[in-house]
């Protein structure tokens, strides 16, 4: 399932440990997450997420 | 009358013996060394002077014969029959010193004065003992067995008091001077008695959760759908590929008359395909499940031991008579590999599956959340996996070209075929036992670990938050004010197998939280610029400010607000 991936980030402006999805999933960048497993691969494929606002 | 005196009598020519035609008295003893010639006319000869062989002649002529006769070899042992000419009454001990003695079928050995005690042979092929005289039967032996014809022996007495009852040669139940000693599963429709000195009871071991299907968090009680992945019941994953029309995966209520549900297991996994018209080299449908690897390395399955087993069983029916491969497979480094076949499966009839595996050297489980064992169901093996004819019940390292023995497209190429799933046990040892029964709200709770939601299941799909639909305590958060925002920070009802993936509902925006608030009014709130976390027992949303003005300086205080989220934890 291919999602639009965002970075997150802090208050201070630094990136979050947590990639944003549509659908308002927020998925915690844990390597046992199956959500952050399809990102990888959806990175790995060559798609880049989209910058924090 | 005239005599000749001679000492020897020849023929004519002294070379032969002389002829006398008209017969010879001999008054005195004759003696020769050989007599020919009947013999029809002698009497008088003496019996103490017959012997030899007797000739063989018939005896129909023989008279006089007296009523009761007597074979005798000795005043002991005598077989006499009797005046009547029907029966052979002994006399004494007899000893029978022939091969044989042979009683056709009906012909009963009866012991006893009214014959109390019989044995016989029924034409019909039975063999019966019978004690008939109302009194006991009874067999004194020291060492008693009861064994069928190739001596395997079902029954045995020790002289010590001890019984053994056997199951194909092998001792299952054994009596003791303090009770009895059951080797293997002992089932009861009841016990009774004080359990005081049980021990080692295992509980939950059935490894697999929410095994009889009864959870659905997804879709609520019951609820169709499409699409890979867990979407319906609880843990219960389907996978499918190369389709030519989508498959439905349904979490099923069924009726009572179904055999699983006389078990109180009535709901079921369903997989329903599409009508796919073609076969691609790589096409499939496999229902999946995933344990955790932490959990079969401390199921008590000595798993590198061949003489260990763990036993899965379930039920399955398919609309399609067709023999399907399943595997199971060790995640865990070094990979392993195994498959299984349900057997012909007759259209429409649930079966029940019991399917025993070994140990294997090497196999290997950590000590983590990650997959462990994988089982899958194949309801079509693509080609590609099967095209090295993998071996059937044997474990192998990993190989995708033989996951299965080739499979048959049978439910493929059947538009609307069905395939449910229920009942599934994975347990330690080598038998299967009837399917651990549990609550649903145990079953819930085991499921929790993956999957939690704030919503109830009447929500509907993607649990949409229309406000018409709100339940006061369905949905509805507090949020606390900080300065110019809110924050929410929510436990978990269980902790969870990782940080779980958090998905906030009801939102027209990118990650955005609805706050219908008493406070504050209706917003649509800016997810970003707040600090998230996520970790295995809650999460934290921090920061969380207006969308448009950037703060909520308007608000108050605390708030209200619709906070509709799902938890996902799973494989």
């Amino acid at each position: 399932m291919a999602y639009a991936y965002k970075k997150m980030k802090n208050e201070d402006g630094t990136e979050q440990n947590y990639i944003l999805a549509e659908k308002g999933m927020v998925i915690p960048k844990h390597p046992e997450n199956r959500h952050y497993q399809e990102y990888l691969e959806w990175v790995a494929a060559g798609n880049t997420p989209a910058e924090a606002d | 009358m005239s005599r000749i005196r001679a000492n020897k009598i020849t023929n004519q020519l002294a070379d032969g013996s002389p002829t006398v035609e008209k017969g010879l008295i001999v008054s005195g003893v004759t003696t020769s060394t050989t007599f020919s010639g009947s013999g029809a006319s002698l009497t008088s000869i003496p019996a103490a002077n017959l012997t030899g062989t007797l000739p063989a002649i018939s005896g129909a002529n023989l008279t006089s014969l007296p009523a009761q006769a007597t074979i005798a070899n000795n005043a002991d042992n005598r077989v006499i029959t009797g005046g009547s000419g029907v029966n052979l009454n002994g006399e004494a001990n007899l000893t029978f010193d022939g091969t044989n003695l042979d009683l056709g079928d009906g012909k009963y050995v009866r012991l006893g004065a009214s014959n109390d005690f019989q044995m016989w042979h029924h034409s019909g092929g039975n063999s019966y003992i019978k004690e008939t005289g109302g009194g006991a039967l009874v067999i004194n032996a020291d060492d008693f067995y009861l064994q069928n014809n190739a001596t395997t022996t079902y029954l045995r007495t020790h002289s010590g008091g001890a019984i053994d009852l056997n199951f194909g040669g092998n001792k299952k139940f054994e009596t003791t001077n303090t009770g009895a000693v059951v080797t293997g599963i002992c089932t009861a429709t009841s016990f009774s008695g004080s359990g005081a000195n049980l021990t080692s009871l295992r509980a939950n071991r059935n490894l697999i959760i929410n095994g009889d299907c009864s959870v659905c968090q997804y879709r609520g009680i019951t609820g169709e759908t499409t699409g890979v992945g867990v979407l319906t019941t609880d843990r219960w994953y389907l996978g499918y590929s190369g389709h030519d029309e989508e498959i439905t995966q349904e979490h099923r209520n069924n009726p009572v008359s179904d055999a699983p549900s006389k078990l109180g297991i009535s709901h079921s996994f369903q997989v329903k395909n599409g009508n796919q018209t073609s076969t691609g080299s790589s096409d499939y449908c496999r229902i999946v499940y995933t344990i955790e690897s932490q959990y079969m390395r401390n199921s008590g399955w000595d798993f590198q031991n061949p003489n260990s087993y763990i036993t899965l069983s379930f039920w399955c029916k398919s609309s399609v008579s067709k023999n399907f491969y399943g595997m199971v497979f060790c995640q865990d480094s070094p990979f392993k590999q195994r498959s299984f076949e349900t057997g012909t499966l007759t259209a429409n009839t649930w079966t029940k599956v019991e399917i025993s595996i070994p140990g294997t050297s090497g196999m290997n489980f950590d000590h983590d959340e990650g997959p462990g064992f994988i089982i899958y169901w194949y309801l079509y093996s693509p080609t590609s996996y099967t095209s090295g004819n993998g071996p059937l019940n044997t474990w192998m390292g990993y190989n995708s070209t033989k996951f299965t023995p080739t499979d048959s497209d049978a439910w493929w190429t059947a538009d609307n075929a069905t395939f449910d799933i229920t009942g599934v046990q994975l347990e330690v040892g080598n038998v299967a036992t009837p399917f651990e029964l549990k609550s649903y709200d145990q079953n819930l709770w085991e499921c929790k670990r993956y999957y939690q939601r704030s919503t109830d299941q009447n929500r509907g799909a993607n649990y949409s938050l229309e406000t018409s639909t709100w339940h006061s305590a369905d949905g509805v958060q507090s949020f606390s004010k900080h300065n110019s925002y809110y924050d929410f920070k929510q436990n978990f009802e269980r902790e969870m197998r990782v940080p779980p993936t958090l998905t906030i509902y009801g939102s027209t925006n990118q990650g955005d939280i609805h706050l219908e608030s008493i406070a504050v009014g209706s917003k649509q709130v800016d997810w970003n610029n707040n600090t998230t976390e996520v970790q295995t027992k809650g999460f934290l949303l921090r920061h969380i400010e207006d969308q448009s003005s950037g703060n909520y300086t308007s608000g108050s205080g605390n708030a209200f607000g619709i906070l509709a989220y799902t938890l996902d934890a799973e494989f």
